[in-house]
């Protein structure tokens, strides 16, 4: 993740990433941390911080597409 | 000598002249150089925008939220003596709608190092390009009884002018298709046909015959400004101006925007769409930032011409049927495409939000896959 710009996860990437773990453990998924925490976004949000959301982003290299900088990619 | 740090940091050209001003007025030495260097690129960094921001919309309205509070009125300049100019909300969509003839064009011209300093030779200079018709140098007068045109040139205003008669006699026979004579200091102009409305259509054409100057250029006036003489002109015409002698063509502007385009070409007409909206948006007090407008005239002059936001224009040329239907003629556009057969691919963010689905902004750009290898 390092060598792509941006490097770390932008807020929309977090955002659905996230948003679609929430939506897992609402529906009954295994959550992957102890916790008190009752609200599924919560959770969610917690394992994220944790990093141990097993979900990524796949980012297309003609997005981020930046005129000088060939060796990041 | 700062180049060498600069390959492991790479930054914009005009971040990189700033960067070097700064440190070469301070003398730093290299190894705190690159300290600074990367401490400006770690900033740098973290201040870009995110790929799958709505940049147009937030460009959008960050125009249009000012444009509610811009006033409707077009003032009388009273600042650059006595010109009219367009301002405000009528002036922005002049601008965006790309109007070949604005409703007040003007040129501000600067004349070289030998005829600025000099107020006779700027005279001489307005002289030139300030449209001078027949009504300005002489008197006309019909001569009904004899069916013919009478025109007086006075010699003083001739002088004035730096004109002579014979140049005037010249003009006029060129341009009237009857028989032009001299009589004793005074150019006749016989009309042979015995027609009422032939003789007043001929006596208007003359008046208004320009004799000496550029057509469109009705009025020059001349300012100091510091310690150069600047003309200003009420009319446009880059293409001439520039050719006449003395004119700095190098700092010649005009606001018609599409003679720029014409003259100078693509790039330029970008600036110019770029430094008119943001002058008009200034004189009313507003802040907008230069890379809202920036984009906007990217997005009009991307193609190579200068395009407008409107259904002749950006909106007009866009793929989908359902965004063209959406943004004006909405029966026009879905007859139309019913006719041909189009389809309508739904890639935009327009149709997919009419037909309910994610958008390709923001969150809807991102594509989530599993991440296999366990958690630490």
């Amino acid at each position: 993740m390092k060598k792509l710009f941006p490097f770390e996860y932008t807020r929309f990437e977090k955002a659905r990433i996230i948003g679609a773990r929430a939506l897992q453990i609402a529906m009954g998924a295994p959550v992957l941390i102890e916790t008190d925490k009752t609200d599924p976004l919560e959770i969610a949000k917690e394992e994220f911080e944790r990093g141990v959301i097993p979900i990524t982003v796949k980012r297309r290299r003609s997005a981020f597409v930046w005129l000088q900088r060939y060796d990041l990619f | 000598m700062y180049e060498e740090i600069f390959k492991d940091y790479p930054l914009p050209e005009e971040l990189k002249k700033e960067i070097v001003e700064e440190l070469e007025r301070r003398k730093v030495d290299k190894k705190t150089a690159k300290k600074i260097i990367e401490k400006c690129y770690e900033v740098y960094m973290k201040n870009l925008m995110e790929p799958g921001e709505a940049a147009g919309i937030v460009a959008a309205q960050s125009i249009g939220e000012p444009g509610t509070q811009m006033t409707m009125r077009t003032f009388h300049y009273a600042g650059v003596a006595e010109i009219n100019v367009t301002l405000g909300l009528p002036r922005l969509i002049e601008i965006l709608d790309v109007r070949k003839n604005p409703s007040t064009p003007m040129m501000t011209i600067r004349l070289l190092p030998e005829y600025a300093k000099d107020r006779e030779k700027a005279r001489e200079v307005a002289n030139r390009i300030e449209a001078t018709t027949v009504n300005d140098v002489a008197d006309i007068a019909t001569d009904l009884r004899n069916m013919r045109i009478i025109v007086t040139p006075d010699p003083k205003a001739l002088e004035k002018k730096d004109l002579k008669f014979a140049d005037v006699l010249k003009k006029v026979e060129k341009s009237v298709k009857e028989e032009v004579f001299e009589e004793d200091g005074k150019i006749i102009i016989q009309i042979k046909e015995p027609s009422y409305k032939k003789l007043m259509d001929t006596f208007d054409k003359v008046r208004k015959l320009v004799i000496a100057g550029i057509k469109e250029i009705k009025r020059v006036i001349i300012r100091k400004e510091g310690d150069e003489y600047v003309l200003y002109t009420e009319g446009s015409n880059l293409k001439k101006v520039m050719k006449v002698k003395g004119v700095d063509f190098t700092r010649t502007i005009t606001n018609n925007i599409y003679e720029i385009y014409e003259v100078l070409g693509i790039e330029a007409a970008r600036n110019a769409v770029i430094n008119e909206a943001l002058a008009t948006l200034e004189e009313q007090g507003l802040e907008v930032d230069v890379r809202h407008i920036m984009l906007v005239a990217d997005a009009m002059t991307a193609d190579g011409e200068l395009k407008q936001i409107g259904r002749h224009g950006v909106a007009g040329e866009k793929q989908s049927i359902l965004a063209r239907a959406a943004f004006e003629m909405t029966v026009n556009n879905l007859l139309e495409a019913s006719v041909r057969g189009e389809v309508d691919k739904l890639n935009g963010i327009t149709e997919n939000i009419i037909v309910g689905q994610p958008i390709k902004l923001g969150t809807g750009d991102v594509e989530l896959v599993l991440k296999l290898g366990g958690s630490k």
